[in-house]
């Protein structure tokens, strides 16, 4: 007799339910082209983490360092993610290298829109905590700053900060920041409505924003690095390697570093993390009601973030001496660069000459920053 | 769970003021960037010449 087990044997309803799962997100990745890049992968991964007995999750500790028995998605989990969690920076320095900060520099405002878009951080923290205080879920206060992440639209910054603090939220909370990333523009346009009136909706913007020197470009990133790092320590991953990448960028000096930054290394990077994410949907860990109140919380987190962004563009409206949309305070939620686009369209749907895609970029880029900084934060006072 | 709402609070407010003050404070350094470094108009061209 051959002891010998098929796949079969093992599937439980969890399974079946989370395979179907990764085949949804690889259905809406290659048909409805929501986030292909994360949702891709992730399905992927959520259907090998899903399957019995392929050894693929055992990571090199859990096979106590015996050569050749560990699994590929458990080695980069192990390495990449929860003990050294380098992938996402990784990703971070190849977004520094995509962010043009030029039309944050021409239009400074931007950055308090940045910051009041992170509002919703606060409020899904709130949301974790209370649900975990009536007893409702297994929230501390580590969960709820994890959760509240969701609500900074950044999914390397969500995955960093869930690495470090609730590693087995990290699958989850990925997930929950890269689908509300691709459904931005489901969400923000009721909100958008509901806060700002047609008439605010109309104001007309110049399109063209002043020209920004490479000078001025190249000093940008060194100054940010600089300052938010010595404020805030603990950012100093995210903030470093964001600004790294973009001075490999605006440098003019390294093509070939900047090219291989936003091209064959991010590209490469997101294979692996977003395998990683899929794979961190294990059937245990994913099978329970705290997954749907954190995709929920997450929900909230975008709605109060868009919400904050927009209530400060009305008051940035009112007092700017020139004319301001206050829409663009939803741009704040970063997203880069869906919420633009939604700022957008948005803004040119009530008023036709409207074009404020490249004002838009401001806040949607001063928000990677906001939320980073708040990553530091909760790291500082949580790590 | 037994939650330390006090503390929860002091992180939130430290962290929402933390954020704000820190991209107020990079307006402030956008705008000096900007005054060194930024390229100069024709006007502004102009009008350094007339003085000149």
């Amino acid at each position: 007799m051959i002891d010998y087990q098929t796949g079969f044997t093992g599937l439980t309803y969890g399974h079946i339910i989370l395979i179907c799962v990764g085949l949804i997100f690889i259905y809406l990745a290659i048909t409805k082209k929501w986030e292909p890049y994360e949702l891709l992968p992730i399905g992927v991964g959520l259907i090998l983490a899903n399957m019995p007995y392929t050894g693929l999750l055992l990571t090199p500790e859990q096979a106590g360092g015996v050569p050749g028995v560990a699994g590929l998605l458990g080695i980069f989990l192990e390495f990449g993610l929860y003990k050294y969690t380098v992938l996402p920076l990784l990703i971070f320095l190849g977004l520094g290298a995509m962010t043009d900060f030029g039309p944050l520099l021409a239009s400074p405002k931007g950055f308090v829109l940045g910051a009041a878009a992170q509002m919703g951080i606060f409020v899904a923290f709130f949301g974790a905590l209370a649900l975990g205080f009536w007893g409702i879920a297994d929230f501390g206060i580590k969960e709820a700053a994890c959760i509240g992440i969701i609500g900074g639209a950044d999914g390397p910054t969500t995955i960093f900060l869930t690495a470090k603090l609730a590693p087995e939220l990290m699958g989850i909370t990925a997930v929950a920041a890269y689908s509300y990333m691709a459904m931005v523009a489901i969400i923000q346009p009721p909100i958008v409505r509901a806060l700002i009136s047609e008439k605010e909706r109309k104001i007309y913007m110049k399109p063209q924003l002043r020209a920004v020197s490479q000078r001025e470009k190249i000093i940008f990133p060194i100054a940010v690095m600089l300052i938010v790092i010595l404020l805030v320590p603990r950012a100093a991953p995210l903030v470093g390697m964001f600004m790294f990448g973009n001075l490999l960028r605006e440098s003019g000096v390294v093509d070939r570093l900047s090219d291989t930054a936003q091209g064959a290394l991010i590209n490469t990077i997101t294979i692996v993390l977003m395998l990683c994410i899929g794979a961190s949907m294990s059937a245990e860990l994913v099978m329970r009601p705290e997954t749907l109140m954190v995709l929920g919380l997450g929900l909230v987190a975008f709605a109060a973030g868009t919400a904050g962004g927009v209530l400060l563009g009305k008051l940035v409206s009112r007092l700017s001496k020139e004319p301001f949309n206050p829409i663009l305070g939803a741009a704040g939620v970063s997203a880069v660069p869906m919420a633009a686009r939604v700022a957008q369209h948005i803004g040119q749907k009530a008023n036709p000459r409207n074009f404020l895609l490249m004002h838009a970029m401001g806040p949607n880029v001063a928000g990677v920053i906001g939320s980073a900084v708040i990553a530091g934060v909760f790291l500082g006072i949580l790590g | 769970m037994a939650i330390d709402w006090g503390f929860a609070l002091r992180i939130a407010g430290f962290g929402l003021l933390l954020v704000f003050s820190i991209l107020a404070l990079l307006i402030v350094i956008t705008r000096v960037v900007t005054r060194f470094a930024s390229k100069k108009g024709p006007e502004e061209k102009e009008k350094k010449e007339e003085r000149e």
